[in-house]
């Protein structure tokens, strides 16, 4: 199995955390930003989409991160990344469809503006927005987080995967305003001691 | 009964109207959100504190965000090929919700208000018309998938058809230029045979 896709954007990352949960072993391709590939005919014929990661897996080729996370957790994590029970399962998938609908565009114009445009081209603007919509988005996750030690139940899952990148990315800015949140701070905490996360996502804004 | 929470002119929310045709499942429907107003109230933000719709209450297991919503009612209620057994083709299947979310929503939106929510004199014809192009670019891509499989995520109608089905609904009604996609057309006639997409989905927009 090959994964394509730099290892700094946060949506191989999620694919890399998952696999390194479950020990799986792949090859992997870098493809994206500074290494190109991604506008190349060959990379479109297999993900007309253009952006990162694909999964290439004999004939089988898939992307959109999170429908990759849900392959191969149901392929090599049931029980454990793919919750077993119903509920636990559909409020696993709601947290990730919510970092693709509300948590990762409201993320956008901070990270942009804080990590790659030069300091004398932000729109301050732009980022404050970001910044309150971000801080609104994890008291969100930390209501969650005072139900349920993780996001979808007790347990650690793939539920957490997407959000927990995105708590790596918020805290790891500096000088920023952020309301202190006690059950994020727990959890994030919890997902530090992760050799996965620490390996996969703890790797510097890139 | 299933209780399903939202406006039956949200394009979200006909994803489960739709499902749940599909799957010939009886629900009660409250009004909410756009125009019936209610979503920014604290009763509605206990249960969904991103405060959008569609929210449903399966016997009290509260869920949000439509995709996983299709999802949970598929898995209860239906299974293959609706939710595919197979799992390439089940992971091709949630691609597809996915990439509708991620990618397909963000081009949609700036045309549909444009076109649906702006008075004409207060439209900007080109920035809807650059909005417009993108919007056709990926109903491109679809219908590249089209060309060679059925349905989107292979021969058999599944849950990877309804997001981007209610998408094309709405690109074939909006009063606008339309490239001819001649494989998207062929699929969206096979959904317009279907009951519950008719019921669901084939109403004035709104």
């Amino acid at each position: 199995m090959k994964i394509i896709g730099r290892k700094s954007s946060s949506n191989v990352q999620k694919v890399l955390w998952a696999l390194a949960e479950m020990g799986v072993d792949y090859e992997r391709e870098d493809a994206g930003r500074e290494f190109g590939v991604v506008d190349t005919d060959a990379y479109a014929a297999l993900n007309p989409n253009r952006r990162v990661p694909t999964l290439v897996d004999g004939d089988f080729v898939l992307w959109e991160s999170n429908a990759i996370v849900r392959h191969l957790a149901r392929e090599h994590g049931q029980g454990t990344l793919y919750p077993d029970d119903a509920q636990a399962l559909a409020s696993a998938e709601r947290w990730m469809d919510w970092q693709l609908t509300t948590l990762g565009p409201g993320f956008t114009n901070i990270f942009h503006g804080l990590v790659r445009d030069a300091p004398e081209k932000r729109n301050w603007d732009a980022i404050e927005k970001s910044r309150a919509a971000t801080e609104a988005n994890f008291e969100i996750v930390d209501a969650q987080l005072a139900k349920t030690k993780y996001l979808a139940s007790d347990d650690f899952t793939m539920g957490d995967i997407p959000a927990g990148i995105y708590a790596y990315r918020w805290y790891a800015f500096e000088g920023i305003e952020r309301k202190t949140l006690p059950n994020v701070e727990r959890w994030y905490a919890a997902l530090q001691e992760r050799p996965a996360f620490r390996e996969f996502v703890m790797v510097g804004l890139g | 009964m299933l209780k399903i929470m939202g406006r039956d002119t949200s394009s979200n929310v006909q994803k489960v109207l739709w499902v749940c045709g599909e799957l010939g499942l009886e629900y009660e429907r409250e009004d909410l959100g756009g125009p019936f107003g209610g979503n920014d109230r604290p009763e509605y933000l206990a249960l969904n504190p991103n405060g959008r719709v569609p929210t449903i209450d399966d016997d009290g297991y509260i869920l949000w965000e439509s995709n996983s919503i299709v999802r949970y009612l598929a898995a209860k209620h239906g299974g293959d090929p609706l939710l595919p057994s197979d799992i390439q083709v089940r992971g091709r299947a949630e691609r597809w919700m996915d990439w509708q979310i991620s990618t397909m929503s963000p081009a949609l939106v700036p045309v549909f208000w444009g076109l649906v929510r702006t008075p004409p004199e207060k439209r900007d014809m080109d920035a809807i018309e650059t909005a417009r192009k993108k919007f056709s670019s990926l109903i491109a891509m679809m219908d590249g998938q089209l060309a060679r499989t059925q349905y989107l995520a292979g021969d058999d109608f599944t849950v990877g058809d309804i997001p981007l089905g209610i998408t094309a609904y709405r690109w074939f009604v909006m009063d606008m230029e339309h490239e001819d996609y001649p494989h998207l057309k062929r699929w969206y006639d096979l959904l317009t045979e279907r009951k519950a997409f008719q019921d669901a989905v084939m109403n004035p927009l709104a």
